[in-house]
C-alpha cells in the first residue's frame, strides 16, 4: 500500500494539487454519469406502458358486465340470508352501489369464511366484501381497501352523562359488559390500572339495558350492538376513541391494479356523500 | 510531498480503523443485548379433574421460543393434558424433498413434553415442489403420494418416544381442504393408507389417525364437501378399516348446547354419537374416537356463535361429556392462542389472546379442572 502510493505521487509528476484536481475532475464526472443514469431510469419509469392496461380482472369485469363477489352469508346485519331467502345486509347494499359504479352486474359467490381468501387466490372471484377486517399477515398476498367501518368495542354512557368522556374518566364508576365478551376483557384489563366496580351481564343489549336504567354509568360493548340499540332504544351515546379498532375491508389480488384503484376512490366518494352513514342507519 | 501523502494515508489509516473499531463494538454491543434466557427445567405433570381435557395449540407460526413456553404452561396450567398441533410438510421440507428443517417442530415437542403434555401431531401442506403451479397448499396429487409417505416416515421416525399420536390431512371431506377438488372419499383413503404404512415402519406401536372429519350435512354433489357421515362410510368401504387406529373428528357445538340431541341434518356437538355409529356398523367399535378440533364461539355477530357466557358453560359441559363417553380419548378444544390476532371470526374462539391475555373462558375451564362445582353460576 505504501509502495502503490508513491507510484501514484510519482506517476503524478510530483505534483499533488494536480492529481487532486484530477481527482475531483473524476468525482465530478462520477455524479454527472450517476445523475444522467438516474434521470434516465425515472424517464424509462415514467414512459413506461402503466400496470392499469394491464389488470385482467378489470378488463373481465367491463368485457362481462358482471364483478363476482364474495361473501361469508352468515354476519347481519352485514351479509345474511333473511326470512324470505334473500341475501340482504350493509356489504350486499355496497356491494351494489360500488357495480352500479361500475356499471356492472354482481354475482355474489357464498363461500364459508375459511374459504375466502382462496377463491380469491384462485381466480374464482374478483372481489372480497364480507365484514373482512384488516390482516397485515396477508398484505402480500392481497390487496386491501379502504376501511369502509370500524367494529371495535366503544365506550358507551347515557346521553345525559357529561362526566365520561374517555375510559380514563371511569375509576369508580360502574361499567357493564357482557360477560366474558372482548368488552368484558377490555375491561379487565383496564382493571390493573384504575378502580371501577365491573357488572358482567348476559348480553350487550342487556348491559346497555341496565345502562339506560342508571344501573350502570357506563358500558363498553361492540359497537354495532351498540347502534343497534341505540336505533331500536335510545338514550345512550358513544364517547371517546373507540376502546379496540376492528376495521372492516375490501381485499382483491394483488394483480388488480385497477379495480383496486376504483373500489378505493368509490369508497372515499361514498363516505364523503354520506352513502356509509345512510347504510349505516339501515342496517344498525 | 511523499511526506505530506504519508500522513494523509495515516489518517485514512487511523480512520479506517476507528470505523472498524466502532463496528467491532456495535456487534459486540448488539450481541450482548439481553434475550429471554429459556430453561426447560425439570419436567411437569398436568393436574386435572378430567384426563380427557385437551386443546388445539397454534404454535406453527410462533417465532419466539418463551411464547412457544409460555403457551404451553398455561395450558398445562389449565388443567389439558392433551395438544393437538399442526406440523406442515411445507415448513419442514420447504425446498426440496430430503431437505429437512427440525428446528422449530422439535422446539414446540420438547416444550410440550417437559410441560407433561401429550402431543399429537397433524400432517398435511404442500410444499411448493410437490404440486402444480397455481394450487393450494392443499393440494396433492396422486404422484405425489409416495413425497408425502416419505415426509410421515421421517416425521415419525425423528419424534420416536416424543410423540406417538399422528393426523393424516385435515377435514378431507372438504372441497378446500381438498385443494379445491371435488371431496374423494376413495382418493383420501388412498392416502391414509400410504401414509399409514410408512408411519408405522417408522414407530409401529404409533397410532394413526385419520384427518379430522369437518361436521357438515352436504350431500353427495355439493361442491363445497360432503358430509362427514357418509364421507367415512365410504372411506370404510374404501378399504380404510386396516389403516387408521383412532378415528379423528371435528365436533363443534354453532348454536346449540353440548347435550343438544344429535341429528343427521343437523351440525352440533353430540353429532360425535352419530360418527361413532358409523363405525360401529362397519365393526370397528373396538376403536377411540379423538375430537382434535372442536367447541363453541361467541363473535357477536356471527349466525354461528353464542353469547360468551354461553361459550363458556356450552364447553365445560363438553368436557364433562366426553368424560363420559367411553369411547372418546379425548377433546380438545379449537383452539387455545394463536401467534398474532386472526382478525376475524376465529379470534372468538381461544380461550387466550396473542398477547397472553386469559380470557374469562380459560379461568372458567381451569376452576372446573381443579375441581370447582360452582361453574355452572352464568352473570349475575
Amino acid at each position: 500500500m505504501e509502495r502503490r502510493i508513491g507510484s501514484w505521487g510519482q506517476s503524478s509528476g510530483g505534483n499533488g494539487m494536480r492529481s487532486e484536481s484530477r481527482e475531483k475532475r473524476l468525482s465530478l464526472a462520477l455524479v454527472i454519469l450517476l445523475a444522467v443514469l438516474t434521470i434516465a431510469a425515472g424517464l424509462w419509469l415514467a414512459l413506461a406502458p402503466g400496470e392499469e392496461g394491464e389488470d385482467e380482472t378489470w378488463e373481465r369485469i367491463q368485457e362481462e358486465g358482471l364483478i363476482r363477489i364474495a361473501m361469508d352469508a352468515s354476519y347481519p346485519p352485514f351479509e345474511y340470508i333473511d326470512d324470505g331467502g334473500e341475501l340482504v345486509g350493509y356489504d350486499v347494499d355496497l356491494a351494489w352501489e360500488l357495480a352500479r359504479r361500475f356499471d356492472v352486474d354482481v354475482e355474489f359467490v357464498i363461500i364459508s369464511f375459511d374459504g375466502l381468501y382462496d377463491a380469491l387466490r384462485v381466480g374464482r372471484v374478483d372481489l372480497i366484501i364480507s365484514a373482512l377486517p384488516f390482516d397485515s399477515r396477508l398484505t402480500e398476498d392481497v390487496v386491501y381497501s379502504h376501511s369502509y367501518f370500524n367494529a371495535g368495542q366503544v365506550l358507551v354512557v347515557r346521553q345525559t352523562e357529561s362526566g365520561i368522556a374517555s375510559v380514563e374518566d371511569l375509576p369508580g364508576q360502574r361499567v357493564g359488559v357482557e360477560w366474558g365478551s372482548m368488552g368484558d376483557v377490555e375491561a379487565r384489563q383496564l382493571l390493573r390500572r384504575m378502580e371501577f366496580e365491573l357488572l358482567p351481564y348476559a348480553s350487550a343489549q342487556e348491559a346497555l339495558t341496565a345502562l339506560n336504567g342508571k344501573e350502570l354509568d357506563a358500558a363498553i360493548t361492540d359497537v354495532v350492538s351498540t347502534y343497534e340499540f341505540s336505533r331500536e332504544e335510545g338514550g345512550i351515546s358513544i364517547v371517546g376513541p373507540p376502546v379496540t379498532e376492528d376495521p372492516y375491508v375490501m381485499a382483491t389480488r394483488p394483480n388488480s391494479f385497477v379495480l383496486q384503484e376504483q373500489v378505493n376512490a368509490a369508497i372515499l366518494e361514498l363516505s364523503e356523500s354520506g352513502f356509509l352513514d345512510e347504510l349505516r342507519l339501515r342496517w344498525f | 510531498m511523499v511526506r505530506y501523502l504519508l500522513t494523509v494515508k495515516r489518517r485514512e489509516t487511523i480512520a479506517y480503523a476507528a470505523r472498524a473499531l466502532i463496528l467491532v463494538c456495535v456487534l459486540a454491543v448488539a450481541g450482548a443485548i439481553p434475550r429471554p434466557i429459556i430453561i426447560m427445567g425439570l419436567p411437569h405433570t398436568v393436574e386435572s379433574v378430567n384426563p380427557k381435557m385437551g386443546v388445539h395449540t397454534r404454535l406453527t407460526d410462533e417465532v419466539e421460543e418463551w411464547k412457544i413456553q409460555r403457551t404451553l404452561q398455561l395450558v398445562r396450567e389449565m388443567g389439558a393434558t392433551w395438544i393437538v398441533e399442526y406440523f406442515p410438510w411445507g415448513y419442514i421440507e420447504p425446498v426440496r424433498k430430503g431437505e429437512l428443517d427440525w428446528q422449530h417442530a422439535d422446539l414446540v415437542v420438547d416444550h410440550a413434553v417437559n410441560q407433561g403434555l401429550t402431543v399429537v401431531a397433524r400432517l398435511d401442506f404442500v410444499p411448493e415442489w410437490a404440486r402444480p403451479k397455481g394450487t393450494t397448499f392443499r393440494y396433492l396429487d396422486e404422484e405425489h403420494f409416495e413425497d408425502f409417505g416419505d415426509f410421515v416416515y421421517a416425521f415419525v421416525d425423528h419424534f420416536k418416544g416424543r410423540v406417538d399420536y399422528f393426523i393424516i390431512w385435515n377435514e378431507p371431506n372438504l372441497s378446500f381442504e381438498w385443494g379445491y377438488r371435488p371431496v374423494d372419499p376413495e382418493g383420501y383413503t388412498e392416502l391414509l393408507k400410504v401414509a399409514y404404512q410408512r408411519a408405522k415402519e417408522a414407530n409401529p406401536d404409533c397410532y394413526v389417525l385419520n384427518g379430522g372429519l369437518a361436521p357438515t350435512i352436504a350431500r353427495e354433489g355439493n361442491e363445497w364437501g360432503l358430509s362427514d357421515l357418509v364421507f367415512l362410510q365410504r372411506m370404510y368401504d374404501a378399504g380404510a378399516k386396516d389403516y387408521f387406529d383412532i378415528l379423528a373428528i371435528h365436533a363443534y357445538g354453532y348454536v346449540y348446547p353440548a347435550d343438544d340431541p344429535p341429528a343427521e341434518n343437523k351440525i352440533n356437538f353430540s353429532r360425535a354419537e352419530l360418527v361413532r355409529e358409523v363405525m360401529v356398523r362397519n365393526g370397528d367399535e373396538d376403536k377411540k374416537v379423538m375430537i382434535t378440533e372442536g367447541g363453541w364461539n361467541d363473535h357477536p355477530r356471527w349466525t354461528k356463535a353464542v353469547r360468551s357466557y354461553q361459550r363458556i358453560l356450552y364447553t365445560i359441559q363438553a368436557y364433562e361429556l366426553a368424560a363420559e363417553w367411553d369411547w372418546c380419548q379425548s377433546l380438545a378444544i379449537w383452539s387455545f392462542r394463536t401467534p398474532g390476532p386472526e382478525k376475524n371470526f376465529r379470534d372468538y374462539y381461544t380461550l387466550v389472546t396473542p398477547d397472553f391475555i386469559l380470557k374469562p373462558i380459560y379461568l372458567e375451564i381451569q376452576k372446573y379442572a381443579n375441581g370447582a362445582t360452582d361453574w355452572l353460576v352464568g352473570p349475575e
